[in-house]
């Protein structure tokens, strides 16, 4: 059963008399443990996705429609109560910055046993802490640090704190929004290694936010494409990203310099860059930047389509003719 | 160094070293005393670059990249050690003359919303530069030549880019803006410190493709600062890697990449991204995080961390030794 399975979802900045459509339509399914990768550049409304999915956007400047299917229930509909009920237990998040994520005034043990305290009130003081230090070690940190502040540790730490704080209540969802960007190749991997090892044992799956396709590539099943608040394609992670269907995927798979190709070979670009949003094309979105584009890309919306493989894509000329 | 060829370097940095000095307060039971401890950003770097040869600097955040870029073009004060451009020390250049000086050496940051003036249009930002040095005899002129180097690097229709402002502009627009304001004074080394980290993979290659390009045709010596190895290894000749302010492996990129020597570039280089899932690596694990530049471990900085180390290590740390036209600085890499 898909554990969160988005509906023709829709979201709607209105800024200054401007509606700025930030996301466009999406359907997906996010089956149980399967790790999905979401990737897409900067604008293609990612990380507005996963707002709207979290109930974090001000619902007086956006419109958001469609629903969102957290197993079975809409999360666009529940109460604030039935939300907060879910938050942590049933979703959890992971930030960017996980500086910004913790409370400077607190110790990192104190803030985490507080989400535990909020969500079991009857927890003691001493449970509590037993909690907090095992989610610690979990996630490789010493039990010292739970009495630390946020400015006392590293970046690699911090983040591991991030994701012991979203582990707590053992959610079934887990959503890390470029939870690794800010952080080292080495450290990257650390982290990647072990989020997949307590997935295994925890029977976590896992919305992986980012615009890194490497990290995708090794941390993630499938993998879904994002541009200009559309969806490209989707599909089995080691199918999209070696053989994509969809011209941007392709753009995108090789502008990604790689240790195979030869050096000062000229790397690949896109040329030009993101529709404006509140003025969106009429026919696809991508047509504009596309080497493929010909009229009717102009005039109308490409449809998602199912392709072999269990992929998806967008697109007149996927999987078709004029596909090499 | 040997493995350049006999032309006279056109930069050439002779055991460089910042330090910076920080005072601590540290608040005992006996009452507060403080403490003064030295951050070693950049511990005795050396390097020769030859005209027209551009060098990558790699390593982890907190390595001291981007201080050697910033010593480089002498926005810091080395605390050792010289920097020295076609043999003069960069220290009496400035003095002489600040503005000729700054002519010879350009740096091209990370973010370019940073680096323009927010009121200035892109016009009056490229004239002004050139006017600023003296270059062309009159606007008119100017502006013809900042409209071909515009045209020539595929921002068309160049006059509709030159009246617009910063703001206006995407940042793989911008930062191609800001290269060619750096080249447009034919400098004799262009620092460039992280310029594509901040830009979306779709655009990245143009960026490198015109730092690349423009490097070559002009004959400018580039130091192009990153933490990406494979961005890196496609636009530089030479490649340096550097670990807690130290160099510790410095050779061809292709070497460095495909080949590396010391265990530390071996395990960056392990760890390094690909797209492709099938492609199963080895993973060097390191253990831990660098520790900070206060507390530099004692022998080779990297032992602590090191999968190779051996107990000699923790004595001492090495010198930079030539091996196979590249230079290393470790014990086990040699034996």
């Amino acid at each position: 059963m898909a554990i969160l399975s988005l509906r023709d979802v829709s979201v709607t900045y209105r800024s200054s008399g401007k509606e700025v459509h930030a996301i466009n339509n999406i359907s997906l399914d996010v089956e149980e443990n399967e790790s999905l990768g979401i990737v897409g550049e900067s604008g293609s409304g990612k990380t507005t996705l996963i707002m709207a999915v979290l109930r974090l956007l001000n619902t007086k400047t956006t419109d958001v429609t469609g629903e969102a299917l957290l197993k079975g229930e809409d999360i666009f509909q529940m109460t604030p109560e039935r939300l907060s009920e879910i938050r942590w237990t049933e979703m959890a998040i992971v930030f960017q910055k996980a500086l910004n994520a913790l409370s400077p005034v607190h110790t990192v043990g104190r803030f985490i046993g507080d989400i535990y305290r909020v969500h079991k009130p009857e927890a003691t003081k001493e449970e509590i802490r037993s909690v907090v230090e095992e989610t610690f070690e979990l996630v490789n940190l010493p039990k010292r640090i739970f009495k630390l502040y946020p400015h006392e540790l590293s970046g690699g730490m911090l983040q591991r704190v991030s994701i012991a704080m979203s582990l707590i209540l053992d959610p079934s969802l887990l959503i890390m929004d470029e939870a690794t960007t800010a952080l080292d190749v080495v450290t990257q991997n650390q982290i990647l290694e072990e989020i997949k090892r307590l997935e295994e044992q925890k029977g976590i799956t896992r919305i992986m936010i980012t615009h890194d396709m490497s990290v995708v590539a090794s941390s993630c099943k499938k993998v879904a494409v994002l541009y200009a608040g559309s969806l490209m394609e989707s599909g089995p992670t080691e199918k999209v990203l070696v053989e994509p269907i969809h011209p941007y995927t392709q753009g995108l798979v090789e502008s990604f310099p790689t240790f195979k190709t030869d050096t000062h070979e000229p790397l690949k670009s896109i040329p030009g860059s993101l529709p404006d949003l509140a003025n969106l094309p009429a026919g696809c979105v991508f047509a504009p930047r596309c080497p493929k584009a010909s009229d009717i890309c102009f005039n109308s919306k490409p449809e998602m389509k199912d392709y072999p493989g269990n992929r998806k894509a967008a697109c007149f000329f996927a999987g078709g003719s004029n596909n090499e | 160094m040997s493995n350049l060829k006999e032309t006279t370097p056109v930069l050439t940095c002779e055991n460089v070293s910042r330090f910076y000095r920080k005072k601590e307060k540290l608040v005992k039971d006996d009452g507060t005393v403080t403490r003064t401890s030295i951050a070693k950003a950049v511990n005795g770097v050396s390097f020769d670059l030859a005209p027209g040869e551009i060098l990558g600097v790699i390593g982890e955040s907190g390595c001291g990249k981007s201080t050697l870029g910033r010593l480089i073009v002498r926005l810091e004060k080395t605390s050792g050690g010289n920097v020295l451009l076609q043999g003069n020390n960069v220290e009496d250049l400035i003095k002489k003359d600040r503005l000729g000086f700054r002519k010879q050496i350009q740096m091209v940051f990370q973010n370019p919303f940073d680096t323009f003036d927010p009121r200035y249009t892109v016009e009056k930002a490229l004239v002004g530069t050139l006017k600023l040095h003296g270059i062309g005899s009159s606007t008119a002129e100017r502006r013809d030549m900042v409209l071909e180097k515009l045209n020539a690097s595929g921002l068309i229709p160049a006059k509709d880019f030159m009246k617009r402002f910063p703001h206006e502009l995407s940042g793989g627009q911008l930062q191609r803006i800001s290269i060619l304001r750096s080249m447009l004074l034919s400098p004799k080394v262009l620092v460039a410190d992280e310029p594509v980290s901040m830009l979306d993979i779709s655009i990245r290659a143009d960026i490198i493709n015109l730092i690349y390009d423009t490097a070559r045709a002009e004959g400018t010596a580039a130091v192009f600062i990153s933490h990406d190895i494979t961005t890196t290894r496609y636009i530089a000749d030479r490649i340096a890697v550097m670990y807690l302010g130290r160099i510790v492996e410095l050779g061809k990129a292709d070497d460095i990449a495909l080949d590396p020597m010391h265990p530390y570039t071996k395990a960056l280089i392990s760890n390094c991204s690909s797209i492709d899932p099938r492609e199963k690596r080895e993973i060097i694990k390191l253990e831990g995080e660098p520790p900070s530049p206060v507390n530099i471990p004692k022998g080779c900085h990297f032992a602590p961390r090191c999968p190779f180390v051996k107990p000699t290590c923790f004595e001492e740390e090495k010198e930079l030794v030539e091996i196979n036209g590249r230079l290393v600085r470790c014990g086990s890499a040699i034996c």
